[in-house]
């Protein structure tokens, strides 16, 4: 079930005297958080497009087949295309193809059957061919939406996916000291999906909220793997401000920019730059700026001279690039050789959206904790948890996995859930015991750790180290009784200070610990001290009143 | 005999007939050796009339500059470009009276053609030393090139 996309608000009719309250579905531009009110002037609304450049995670390049590796010796993993040696021919990647497919369906575009390649044209000595092979006018996936969560879950925003292209990526140049270049050639050819948005998102905010949404689905659906130090998620931001809603401004492009948090700060400091431009008087000029990750500001790139005049032209190296759907693809000899967009939709795993929803419906999380175990995978493992024992209380579970499973994952450098040394069953027993009182807190960590270290079922280890705890409400009940009358023959003061009308306060605090110390000591400590706690204060309360 | 098939450019030893036979794919071509309904037997020319033609384009200098910056040439004489590009741009103005109302423009003429999709195994690469071969100077194993846009200076935001 899609979230209710508009806020709905009570509001009476303007000049509606004496009518009934009626529902109206109100769009809200913008979203709560403070940082953004902070910033917000009402005049001026700020408008964001963003251009998304996701490294695809495939073995090969797109067009040729040199390794697509992140850390490699310079210009190690080259072929003669990427090299633009002459004699060389480009030849597409299926599985390049296949990722941008999955990537199209998962943010609801439509695949285009046939689409084409271009040439985009621009001088730079990472780019020895002097042209990118693109889809600019005819790309494989257009007119998709997304609906992203804001302000924690509360509000759902959604923006509108222009269009889905496959393009190739760039090498990679160091400047030395304004000297010369050094161009490593191992990044150029690797494939990128560039996934562009409409000019929608109006604020620093929702745009990050957007941006890590898309993010999630793309590592949900494998066809990103997200690396942002490896620049494999970058972030191209068009900025502009207006002052109605229906207009849009100068737009300024930021190009390039790696990191959440990174991508707030441009964003924001760019509208803020902007309207303090036009606010004295002033005119944004169109261009394109880079962001300067040390000091924060953006900072003009271009020479002012050179507006870019990218020349497009069709890819003549290139046929058309075709896909095929289940009717298509029974009259091909070899359907295996291409690209079947309703197996691709088959093959779509549930997208985070759902399965916070699925979590938050059935298991009653906040978003908040939903999210928290979707974005790192571990939702299967929480379900079977549960699944495995009904009665316990999910954010109980949630507390144990936040706090425990993944400090133990990090301990051992772990990265994924399954490798886990503690399984979802083991787990829930273990949580059993703790919710049936036959464990301690204490005790349960002690349990985890051990589980961990000898990989041995709870049961076991507490039955071993006999750590069961006495918990029945008739012996712990009998053995507070005891306690009492012990206390009240030895140390009667110890359980004067008990006042039944202020059970916190200190004096009747110490009575009651006087109480569990006397019952742990003759347990031999294994009295479960949270209902001893309980029981100790209705039988001081009764003994107050008797 | 030798002879010039023009329909499917092969030279082809004239035997018997006329017909050159050359298979085409799948489809079995038959050529007439000498011409075929589409190649005119004598050479036409079509004389195009200036008025026909829109007025001819002139360029700014700074358009002429735009354009050397564009294609990283640049010549010595400025005014002479000029005319050659305007001449280059007359010249390229009589494809403007063909008609081409209703009809899909050809992007590549492999359109019929589908792109063949490669498996995703990597076969190439490997190799810097052969990659760097032909390089005019090599850094470390790093191709070396002149520096590049490099973002402007502070001294525009020190004034923000």
């Amino acid at each position: 079930m899609v979230p209710s996309l508009f806020m709905m608000q009570r509001f009476l009719f303007p000049g509606a005297i004496g009518c009934k309250p009626s529902f109206i579905l109100v769009k809200r531009y913008n979203c709560s958080s403070q940082k953004n009110a902070r910033l917000q002037d009402d005049r001026w609304i700020p408008t964001v497009g963003l251009e998304i450049h996701a490294q695809i995670n495939s073995k090969s390049k797109l067009f040729s087949s040199a390794k697509n590796q992140f850390m490699a010796p310079p210009n190690s993993l080259v072929s003669n295309f990427d090299a633009s040696i002459p004699g060389t021919l480009p030849v597409i990647n299926k599985e390049c193809v296949r990722k941008a497919v999955r990537t199209g369906l998962a943010l609801n575009c439509k695949i285009q059957k046939t689409s084409f390649f271009d040439r985009k044209h621009y001088f730079y000595s990472d780019m020895p061919q002097g042209y990118q092979i693109t889809q600019y006018k005819h790309p494989i996936a257009k007119n998709g939406y997304l609906h992203y969560p804001t302000a924690d879950g509360s509000v759902v925003k959604r923006v509108k996916i222009e269009q889905i292209q496959l393009e190739q990526d760039s090498g990679k140049s160091m400047h030395e000291e304004g000297q010369v270049t050094l161009i490593d050639l191992n990044r150029a050819g690797v494939g990128l999906m560039e996934i562009v948005t409409a000019p929608e998102v109006s604020s620093a905010g929702d745009a990050c909220a957007f941006l890590k949404e898309l993010y999630g689905i793309l590592m949900r659906i494998g066809t990103c793997n997200g690396k942002l130090a490896e620049g494999q998620f970058r972030v191209d931001a068009n900025i502009s401000i207006a002052q109605q809603k229906t207009k849009l401004g100068t737009r300024v492009e930021v190009k390039n920019i790696s990191g959440f948090k990174h991508i707030h700060n441009v964003i924001e400091y760019e509208i803020k730059r902007q309207i303090r431009i036009v606010e004295e008087g002033g005119i944004v000029e169109s261009e394109t700026r880079a962001f300067d990750y040390e000091t924060g500001f953006t900072v003009s790139m271009r020479d002012k001279e050179i507006k870019q005049d990218y020349r497009f032209m069709s890819e003549p190296n290139l046929p058309p690039l075709h896909v095929y759907d289940d009717s298509s693809v029974t009259s091909l000899s070899n359907p295996s050789s291409v690209i079947n967009v309703d197996q691709e939709r088959r093959n779509l795993p549930k997208l985070p959206a759902d399965i916070r929803g699925h979590l938050i419906e059935s298991f009653h999380l906040s978003f908040v904790e939903a999210e928290f175990l979707t974005n790192r995978n571990m939702e299967n493992y929480f379900i079977e948890v549960m699944e495995c024992a009904h009665n316990l209380n999910p954010t109980v579970v949630w507390n144990w996995i936040k706090m425990h499973v993944i400090a133990h994952m990090v301990e051992y450098n772990l990265s994924s859930i399954e490798e886990c040394y503690v399984s979802a069953r083991d787990l829930a027993a273990l949580l059993l015991l703790l919710h049936n009182n036959e464990i301690n807190a204490e005790t349960a960590y002690l349990t985890f750790t051990t589980a961990i270290q000898t990989r041995q079922h709870p049961d076991k280890i507490v039955e071993e180290n006999n750590w069961k705890m006495i918990s029945d409400k008739e012996t712990v009940t009998k053995l507070c009784e005891d306690a009492i009358a012990t206390l009240q023959c030895t140390d009667a003061k110890a359980l004067s200070g008990y006042d039944a009308d202020k059970p916190k306060s200190k004096a009747s605090k110490q009575a009651i610990k006087r109480v569990i110390m006397l019952v742990r000591k003759n347990t031999n400590d294994k009295i479960h001290t949270g209902v001893a706690k309980d029981v100790t204060m209705k039988l001081l309360n009764y003994k107050r009143t008797s | 005999m030798l002879h010039h098939c023009c329909r499917c450019n092969w030279l082809k030893i004239l035997f018997r007939s006329n017909f050159c036979q050359r298979k085409l794919s799948s489809s079995h071509f038959n050529c007439r050796l000498f011409g075929s309904d589409l190649v005119p037997s004598t050479s036409q020319w079509i004389e195009i009339k200036e008025e026909d033609l829109p007025s001819k384009t002139i360029l700014s200098l700074e358009e002429v500059r735009h354009v050397e910056n564009l294609a990283l040439v640049q010549y010595e004489d400025l005014n002479f470009e000029k005319t050659i590009l305007e001449d280059a741009i007359r010249f390229a103005d009589i494809l403007l009276t063909v008609n081409t109302d209703d009809v899909e423009p050809l992007y590549t003429v492999l359109e019929d053609e589908s792109l063949y999709l490669r498996e995703d195994i990597v076969t190439e690469g490997g190799s810097a030393e052969n990659i760097l071969k032909n390089a005019q100077s090599v850094m470390e194993d790093y191709f070396v090139a002149p520096p590049g846009n490099i973002a402007l200076s502070d001294s525009e935001h020190k004034s923000n």
